[in-house]
């Protein structure tokens, strides 16, 4: 059921309390915002128009170079066009750079937005994860009076499953340096809603001798329960579930209880369910299909992105995340080029990413995954055109691309389009915002689906952006 | 322009008329029947104005027509009335809108049943071509179109490369971005359909903001009016001097749901003009109530509604209210007031038809009061003592008891830490060390809440012996040297929301959409900081920066203004109050402090009681707590306005403001909700269960399993070097911690130290402290708590801990019985329900190891919600 405004609380008849006695005002609020009342009762997926499952989203950590990949300009001046070349792909048009040999099997399965950009600052996660288009006091600090993230929504709607609708990876965003972005949270839905983060303990060959020398990361992402406690077997803890049936809980009934019941039956769920321990058990996945995603922690969280989506997950991230004061110097500057832009794009961000990239679409595509599940690869934001003195690349918001593949998407599609040196949008802007009302249309929720705020005031999932219809099947 | 269409229409629409008039005289036949019988009896009926007197072809009149029934409440009938009018000069619309028509006087006729009243209605000036305003009619239409809204082109940036200014603030660059912007292209005083201004809007070319307004709107007509009129600049024309709105405040009692509100505007010459029909209406809480352009404001179900009228920078608004029909088996239960909370509560209780849950039991109220007031539980014995007692108002001593305790002074203190940003980042260990020292002195003597906002507002010196210097250290150092007003504006802000209750962050760049706040008010406020400066004191360390970071607070009294360049000439002045004049080499902060902690500001009492208000109820009376704005509506003005009287009565000590409020039934009000008020969750009859704040829960689970926490610590820092850690005293609770961001030194040989906060009071929400607001630590209980509880090594080793309280205890002999006596009186101050009890016991005295069998039981307790909440 598509939900407003209302709490989780349910009767047995699942319609919640005060979802009834919110009916008035619901309806009111529809015709306000031009939606019949009847949608606002409807289901999602059914004939909502979405055509995915899923999404599955690659994360670029950073501000990745896109017109060194995607949208690139060869015939910009020096200083600006960068050391490598595009190369032709199956779909005439949409060339790719020649560090992205992968990617040319599969342009005709995806589309590429080329001019996202925003103003809300650098290394901002929050317009590409939320839509939400203003600067943040501070990056480090997350703050929970501001609109969720998509995945966010994705678990808020998923009321009826303990199995986790939006799982995070390969660890909370930021845990490498020390600091907990902002980005991926519920903001004002309420901490019930946040992410699932899986844990890492990610290592390199060895160790990275200066920021700009990152070293490839290899590791896994583990559910952040594999251990439990000294003393505590899976049937002692059984055992005490049990035991909290025969406790006489006062608050068991209680109004309020929504919350808290839902969270519990979340973390046993993760202790218990073989489902999930299955979509992240790699030893048993053949060694072939290991190799398909790379064995690295961005291919392996990729690998198990796809058993979750398999399994039921709504919203999965894989993040590309620096890991640098913990648990060791590894990869600092992960797509943050400011220096040796061309050097860490040749010698592992692009390598890795097309591996993995290839692997996620191959497997999805062969087991038919594809058709229900949507891939989209994304950045807090961009790179300057010019290169600097060290050979990087600065940040840079005005202008940069968005990838977009499998379900619901009309492949081989470019949409919009920068200028001779991808600094600004020449034609089609686009918002980060309009970016998350795509991926909630193609998912089957309505875009202008209404969540109230921290004040109670309604405000779009998708705040004020809007799909973008040419790219979609 | 107008006139001379209009009457042509209307010959060619005459016949039209009369047929669908006498259509809709069979169709009102029954219409007729169903509004007579919503016009209560014996009801006197007043029609506003009683004559009217029209200039001009498109000046208009919104009738108001109000029923007052025999106990003296209004209803409004303006939509159930039936008008006619006996002149061409002017016609009535079925709404109560009188328009011109033509030249000519006569009377407009007003039907409410069986009763018929007069108005007299005269109309002057209707044959002379009058100039469509720019500035009164074109920007206002804009603005309540949604043209000029932040979301589109009053967007910073504009939209799709066409800018306005935010809700027409700003005339003349709307003219200028109207008539000359784009190569003149949005507007044609040749062919004004050509228009982009209209183009676009009706949606007859692709317009991203859709169609606004339909072809014969007031909106598109007075466009195309205004454009072949020569697209006349009167920017320079009056302004608004103010707004009214009438009704002011209205309760609509079921069957009513609707109001019409009629606004006026007051402008600098003197000239007063009815503009209801160009007033952007907006409701407060769009699931309560909505309002339509021309305003009527209609309900949807019961509740408060504050519904704003804004015309030309000025904004005025109405309360209304809606009372549904009472359920059938509804009745007051006319509980007995404790003090003058509940009076006023009850009597908004009763108003709503929502009977208070009943008062809690002495269990369940020793424990909230304990967690209340203490952030501790209760022990066993005074647990028991309390219950046991049979003194009358054992109740009262207790709370006097509790606020006599260490305890006490430590949570209040930390409350008021939280929202002062005391972080090590911001002042340093050792400032938030000597500031928390400082604070809990005053808490502790319960000095006068004023004083202690003046000494704060007016202090001098340096972080680490001045404590209440902090104030203004913990406030961010500039990040940027353009930025030189940063530290003013930011003390500004934080002063507004801590000490007044209000958000003043969007007056930062414009005149706040909501509120009464104007740019003005915001730089003004600022101004009253202007002559601070901070200094770091220190030697250098070994990369330039100073070694060590203490902050001093000096004042420079031949400052008087803003400094930077864009705000030089900024004087300080009060929020919403004329100019000051102040005398030179006066300390501007003393101005402001002498202003602000006083019993007739309007803002400074008010703003603390709901606060405190907050932290013992769940919720704000205002809520959020510190975004008080005619836009958002108390729970109850009358009682706001009491516990405020009572604070300053009180010589605006914190403590008799917690009596009078933890003394109250309404704090005392059980948490489970009746048949009648379980859905309330705003009007406080009954307490909100949720979950201890994270500090309080730590300390609850050490207390519980006798395991207390060792908190690490560290003296000074130098960046770049590591230092070793240093524990503090083992006992120290985490509601006595000094900073939120105390434990763990991260080793690492980049150039600088982070510091992270206590894992587990992270996870349970413990804020970073760097807002002035309660907003840090969110609603709802998160799955990865629930995880932390379940498997986390908190609960699980402090539980199987080799120095538990079960360890002890079975060391000692305690039975299982008097074990399960212990664990339920400690952790939830009551006794086992007897088969609970019963079944506990069996799978203790089942099990092979009677240790980890109490393990189990203390974890089942520990991860009970009634015990993860407060309730």
């Amino acid at each position: 059921m598509l939900r407003m405004l209302g709490s989780e609380r349910r009767n047995c008849d699942g319609v919640s309390r005060r979802e009834t006695l919110q009916a008035g005002g619901l309806a009111t609020l529809g015709s306000l915002f031009g939606m019949p009342s009847s949608m606002l009762n409807a289901s999602v997926n059914s004939d909502s128009g979405g055509k995915a499952k899923s999404v599955i989203v690659l994360y670029l950590l950073g501000g990745a170079p896109t017109q060194d990949m995607w949208d690139m300009k060869p015939d910009a001046p020096g200083g600006v066009g960068g050391e490598f070349k595009p190369v032709a792909s199956n779909v005439p048009g949409m060339d790719v750079c020649e560090l992205l040999p992968n990617h040319t099997n599969w342009m005709d399965k995806c589309a590429v937005v080329r001019t996202v950009n925003h103003k809300a600052g650098c290394h901002n996660p929050m317009p590409s994860l939320t839509g939400y288009p203003e600067p943040l006091p501070s990056i480090g600090v997350v703050q929970d009076n501001l609109p969720p993230s998509m995945g966010s929504v994705c678990e808020y709607m998923n009321q009826e499953s303990d199995f986790p609708a939006y799982v995070h990876m390969p660890c909370m965003l930021g845990w490498g340096q020390h600091i907990r972005r902002a980005g991926p949270y519920a903001g004002f839905l309420g901490r019930q809603y946040d992410p699932l983060f899986t844990e890492c303990y990610p290592t390199s060959e060895k160790p990275s001798p200066d920021t700009y020398q990152p070293q490839i990361v290899h590791g896994e992402p583990k559910l952040p329960v594999a251990k439990l406690p000294k003393g505590v077997t899976l049937d002692r803890l059984k055992a005490r579930r049990r035991l909290t049936d025969q406790f006489d809980d006062a608050l068991r009934d209680l109004e309020r209880g929504g919350e808290f019941e839902r969270a519990q039956k979340g973390a046993l769920a993760l202790l218990t369910s073989n489902e999930i321990r299955e979509a992240f058990d790699l030893e048993k996945v053949a060694k072939a299909k290991r190799e398909l995603y790379g064995d690295t922690l961005f291919g392996n969280s990729a690998l198990i992105g796809r058993n979750l989506v398999e399994k039921g997950t709504k919203f999965v991230n894989v993040t590309w995340d620096a890991f640098w004061t913990r648990p060791a110097k590894l990869d600092g500057a992960i797509w943050d080029t400011h220096s040796r832009n061309f050097g860490i794009l040749k010698e592992v961000l692009l390598p890795v990413y097309d591996h993995t990239f290839n692997g996620l679409m191959t497997d999805l595509s062969e087991s038919g995954l594809l058709d229900e599940t949507l891939v989209v690869v994304m950045s807090d934001m961009g790179r300057t055109p010019k290169i600097n003195k060290n050979a990087g690349r600065d940040h840079w918001t005005f202008c940069y691309s968005v990838l977009f593949a499998g379900a619901g998407i009309q492949g081989g599609t470019l949409y919009g389009k920068s200028d001779s040196q991808a600094a600004y949008v020449k034609d089609k802007p686009v918002s980060p915002a309009d970016i998350c009302a795509t991926i909630y249309k193609c998912l089957g929720i309505d875009p202008e689906m209404q969540i109230p705020d921290s004040n109670g005031q309604p405000v779009k999932v998708a705040l004020d952006g809007r799909p973008i219809e040419e790219i979609l099947a | 322009m107008i006139w001379k269409q209009r009457p042509i229409g209307v010959r060619l629409l005459s016949p039209i008329i009369v047929l669908a008039s006498l259509a809709s005289v069979l169709a009102l036949d029954t219409h007729a029947a169903d509004r007579n019988a919503r016009i209560p009896r014996r009801t006197q009926v007043v029609v506003t104005p009683d004559s009217i007197d029209l200039h001009g072809v498109r000046d208009t009149r919104q009738l108001l027509v109000t029923g007052i029934l025999t106990d003296g409440s209004e209803i409004d009938l303006t939509h159930l009335a039936e008008y006619s009018s006996n002149t061409i000069a002017c016609d009535v619309t079925e709404t109560g809108l009188v328009q011109v028509r033509g030249q000519g006087s006569g009377a407009l006729m007003v039907r409410i049943g069986h009763r018929r009243m007069a108005i007299d209605v005269n109309v002057e000036l209707a044959e002379v071509e009058q100039p469509v305003s720019f500035k009164h009619e074109i920007v206002p239409l804009l603005s309540l179109n949604g043209c000029s809204d932040i979301r589109c082109h009053g967007a910073p940036s504009g939209k799709g490369g066409f800018r306005l200014s935010l809700w027409g603030s700003d005339e003349s660059f709307d003219y200028e971005q109207l008539v000359r912007d784009a190569f003149g292209r949005r507007t044609n005083a040749v062919d004004p359909d050509n228009s982009l201004v209209l183009q676009k809007p009706l949606a007859r070319v692709s317009h991203i903001g859709g169609q606004r307004f339909s072809e014969e709107s007031l909106t598109a007509t007075l466009l195309r009016t205004w454009q072949e009129q020569g697209l006349v600049n009167d920017v320079d024309a009056t302004s608004v001097k103010s707004l009214s709105v009438t009704p002011g405040e209205r309760v609509l009692h079921a069957p009513a749901t609707t109001q019409q509100l009629v606004v006026s505007a007051e402008f600098e010459d003197g000239t007063s003009v009815d503009v209801t029909q160009l007033v952007a209406f907006s409701s407060s809480d769009l699931a309560l109530a909505t309002v339509e352009a021309g305003g009527k404001v209609t309900f949807s179900q019961q509740g408060e509604v504050a519904i704003l009228c804004r015309y030309m920078g000025k904004m005025v608004s109405a309360r209304m209210m809606h009372i549904a029909e009472p359920s059938r088996d509804y009745e007051w239960t006319n509980p007995e007031p404790s003090n003058f909370v509940d009076e006023h509560v009850y009597a908004k209780l009763e108003q709503l038809h929502i009977p208070p849950s009943v008062v809690c039991t002495d269990e369940e109220f020793v424990r909230r009061v304990y967690l209340d007031l203490c952030g501790v539980l209760p022990t066993p014995e005074e647990m028991t003592r309390f219950v046991d007692s049979d003194i009358p108002n054992k109740r009262a001593e207790l709370i006097d008891a509790l606020m006599q305790r260490e305890e006490f002074s430590d949570l209040w203190t930390k409350k008021w830490m939280d929202v002062f940003r005391v972080s090590r980042d911001s002042i340093q260990l050792q400032g938030a060390q000597t500031f928390q020292a400082w604070l809990r002195e005053q808490v502790s003597s319960d000095r006068p809440f004023s004083e202690v906002v003046a000494e704060m507002l007016t202090a001098t010196g340096e972080s680490y012996s001045v404590g209440a210097s902090n104030y203004y250290c913990a406030a961010p150092m500039e990040r940027k040297v353009t930025d030189a007003d940063y530290l003013q504006k930011d003390l500004a802000e934080s002063t507004a929301q801590l000490f007044m209750g209000i958000r003043l962050q969007c007056a930062q760049c414009h005149n706040h959409p909501y509120e009464r706040w104007t740019q003005d008010d915001y730089l003004g406020l600022a101004a009253f900081f202007s002559q601070i400066t901070r200094s770091r004191l220190g030697k250098a360390g070994p990369d330039g920066r100073p070694e060590r970071r203490q902050i001093a607070v000096a004042l420079d009294t031949s400052i008087t203004s803003l400094p930077g360049t864009e705000h030089k000439q900024v004087k300080p002045h009060f929020p919403g109050e004329l100019p000051l004049t102040i005398e030179d080499g006066s300390d501007y902060r003393k101005v402001l402090s002498d202003w602000l902690v006083t019993s007739d500001n309007p803002f400074f009492a008010k703003s603390v009681v709901n606060r405190i208000w907050f932290h013992l109820n769940g919720r704000g009376i205002v809520e959020p707590v510190d975004d008080f704005r005619d836009s958002n509506p108390s729970a109850n003005d009358p009682l706001l306005s009491a516990l405020a009287i009572h604070f300053a009565e009180n010589d605006f000590r914190l403590r008799p403001l917690i009596r009078a409020i933890v003394l109250s039934k309404t704090y005392q009000a059980s948490s489970l909700g009746n048949v009648f008020n379980s859905s309330d969750n705003k009007y406080f009859s009954h307490q909100t269960a949720r979950p201890l704040p994270a500090e309080v829960l730590l300390d609850a689970i050490c207390e519980v399993t006798g395991v207390p926490e060792q908190y690490e610590d560290m003296e000074e820092y130098t960046i770049g070097i590591h230092k070793e850690k240093i524990k503090l005293p083992l006992g120290t609770r985490a509601v006595q911690l000094p900073v939120t961001d105390v434990v763990t030194l991260i080793n690492t040989s980049s150039s600088y130290v982070r510091y992270e906060l206590h894992p587990f009071l992270r996870t349970f929400g413990q804020p970073v402290r760097r807002q002035t607001c309660e907003c840090d630590r969110s609603p709802g209980f998160s799955r990865k708590q629930a995880l932390e509880l379940t498997v986390g090594e908190m609960v699980s080793g402090k539980v199987a801990d080799s120095s538990s309280r079960i360890k002890s205890l079975i060391d000692n002999g305690a039975s299982d019985q008097e074990m399960l006596f212990e664990f339920y009186t400690r952790a939830l101050s009551r006794l086992p329900n007897a088969g609970a009890s019963e079944k506990l016991l069996d799978y203790i005295s089942s099990s092979d190891d009677r240790q980890k069998a109490w393990e189990d039981i203390l974890w089942t307790i520990l991860n009970s919600k009634e015990f993860i909440y407060q309730h």
